[in-house]
């Protein structure tokens, strides 16, 4: 199911970034900003590192754009999830990474495509 | 008692927010940390040598029109203060924060792209708001040019209303080239997969020598322009209040909205009346000071005739009783060092051959050139005024011829000794002159064709024989 403003909200941010792919991906499950940042930082064993700054306008620019959403707010720390609309742009930009290793697996293996 | 403060003046552009890292990190080195920003004033705080590393965020989310939103400040603090950052202050555009240098931390801004979509944002929220008003300079600034005549050589004040909107829009291009440059170079950067790059502190020096040089000439210009206008000091004074005037009411405007929480909207509607109101006041406001009425209206009235400048006066033509109402009017400008204006007139009825007025106007030039482009520059004008006035004439008495020659001919450049020169009217009651660097032009109940008058003219103008 294609959510409304999905496709726009595609097209607004391209392809996603990395930080903006491992963000969304965390906030599959409810999370707040500083166990996003330590997640990502082991996920990735250091690889990609966010930083607070980019973060920040990262979330506040998905949330305008209705991909996550604010679901608590204790203690100071706000946490979000992915709204519906997030999970579509995540899903998608998924299965485009994967055709893409597939594609690439295929190549580097010597497979062959249609000419 | 030696203060605990240091008062720093500092103007940042929204491209260049990254070298005052560089510059905190170095007072702090001095032992000065940085406690407020107030406007363009850094006020630092001395402490002992510190050796800590600073990041400046640009933290844009609240427009001038809105209630301070403090809760977004606080949520970024707290993310940063998670990663090791303590906050040192901010203001509306600016979070700053530092560490100590051996103290691991992630850094604030880990995404070049985004910084740099955060940079390009804030730039065209904020700076590039004043771009409309550049272009309205522009447009005044070749309204000014195509409408250029004569007129505006004769005074310092007419000059600087010629040139003030290409000066200013200069000043707006010498602080917009940077960041434009700024831009073009960090798209590059992005797109070859590289960093961001700021420019290094020598070449925010040189641009920052540049503007301010151009600004203060800017203001030397206006304050000359100003000089010769006979202008009492009051006037003076309500004009730099008439000036400054939208500068004061938009800082009203701007505390007003910090002040108690109101919309947007709201806000920007109380603005935008505000200054189209203050606009209107100001405008308004200088034209009336500036108008030939209001100038004339602080023009000395004395008895006395110009020493130094030779000039007309009723005695010259046997009139015995003294003028009731003289005037001088004096203007210069770079290109015209001497222009002034003299008027005589007995203030009443005129008996028997006796001549009631007489007004001279003396204008020096700077070199041939221009002398004869203001004197072509009058008749130009005159010449369409009596164009205009006959065809009135030819309208209302239909199959009379009138010639134009009647109305301006020329005067007999061997009887005035003179290079050129019209007598302007049909009873030839005007005349404008010119020899040399010097244009005359004169008035008054006299025919100037006449040889008596012009033996008159002759001698009294005397510098005509020099």
């Amino acid at each position: 199911m294609i959510y409304g403003g999905v496709l726009l909200a595609r097209k607004q941010l391209q392809n996603l970034t990395e930080p903006m792919y491992y963000i969304l991906m965390n906030l599959l499950e409810p999370m707040h900003g500083y166990a996003i940042m330590q997640n990502i930082d082991k996920q990735t064993n250091g690889r990609v590192k966010v930083g607070p700054g980019t973060l920040y306008t990262l979330i506040s620019r998905f949330e305008k754009e209705d991909i996550v959403i604010k679901i608590s707010s204790e203690e100071g720390k706000k946490t979000y999830r992915l709204t519906n609309k997030g999970r579509t742009i995540l899903k998608e930009e998924f299965i485009r990474l994967n055709n893409l290793v597939k594609d690439g697996q295929r190549m580097m293996e010597g497979g062959e495509y249609e000419k | 008692m030696k203060s605990n403060y240091k008062k720093v003046f500092k103007t940042i552009s929204i491209t260049e927010y990254k070298n005052l890292e560089n510059y905190l990190e170095k007072m702090a080195a001095k032992g000065f940390l940085l406690s407020e920003m107030k406007g363009y004033f850094f006020i630092f705080k001395k402490t002992k040598v510190l050796e800590l590393d600073f990041n400046v965020s640009l933290f844009y989310h609240t427009t001038p029109f809105d209630y301070p939103d403090g809760e977004k400040e606080k949520d970024f603090r707290e993310l940063c203060k998670d990663c090791g950052w303590t906050f040192c202050t901010s203001n509306n555009l600016y979070q700053i924060f530092y560490k100590e240098k051996d103290v691991e931390a992630i850094p604030v801004h880990t995404d070049s792209q985004e910084e740099y979509r955060i940079i390009k944002s804030t730039f065209l929220k904020t700076d590039f708001i004043a771009m409309p008003l550049v272009i309205l300079y522009i447009i005044m600034g070749i309204m000014n040019i195509l409408n250029f005549d004569y007129e505006d050589l004769l005074s310092n004040n007419a000059l600087f209303n010629l040139i003030w909107p290409i000066f200013i829009t200069i000043i707006w291009i010498s602080m917009f080239t940077s960041p434009v440059m700024w831009f073009i170079k960090n798209k590059i950067n992005l797109s070859n997969g590289r960093e961001l790059t700021f420019f290094t502190d020598k070449q925010i020096k040189i641009k920052k020598i540049i503007t301010c040089d151009l600004m203060v000439f800017y203001v030397f210009l206006f304050l000359f322009s100003l000089v010769g206008i006979p202008m009492k000091a009051i006037q003076l004074v309500f004009l730099v209040i008439l000036i400054i005037l939208p500068i004061i009411i938009t800082l009203f405007c701007m505390k007003r909205f910090k002040a108690k929480k109101r919309t947007r909207k709201q806000n920007i509607l109380f603005y935008s009346l505000a200054v189209i109101l203050t606009m209107i006041i100001s405008i308004q406001g200088v034209f009336l000071m500036m108008s030939p009425s209001a100038i004339s209206s602080s023009i000395r009235f004395n008895d006395n005739a110009p020493g130094e400048i030779k000039v007309l006066q009723l005695s010259d033509f046997g009139t015995l009783a003294a003028p009731k109402r003289t005037r001088v009017y004096e203007q210069r400008s770079i290109f015209t060092p001497v222009n002034i204006e003299y008027y005589e007139s007995l203030g009443r009825k005129t008996k028997d051959n006796e001549i009631g007025t007489v007004s001279t106007t003396y204008i020096e030039c700077i070199n041939g050139n221009i002398a004869n482009y203001i004197f072509e520059g009058y008749m130009k004008k005159e010449r369409e005024r009596v164009t205009t006035y006959l065809t009135e004439l030819r309208g209302y008495n239909k199959g009379i011829f009138f010639d134009e020659e009647n109305y301006i001919s020329d005067v007999s450049t061997e009887a005035w000794n003179i290079d050129k020169g019209y007598y302007l009217l049909e009873n030839k009651n005007k005349i404008i002159i010119m020899k040399d660097l010097m244009i005359y032009i004169l008035e008054g109940d006299v025919d100037f064709s006449k040889s008596e008058i012009t033996r008159i003219c002759n001698e009294k103008l005397e510098n005509l024989n020099d």
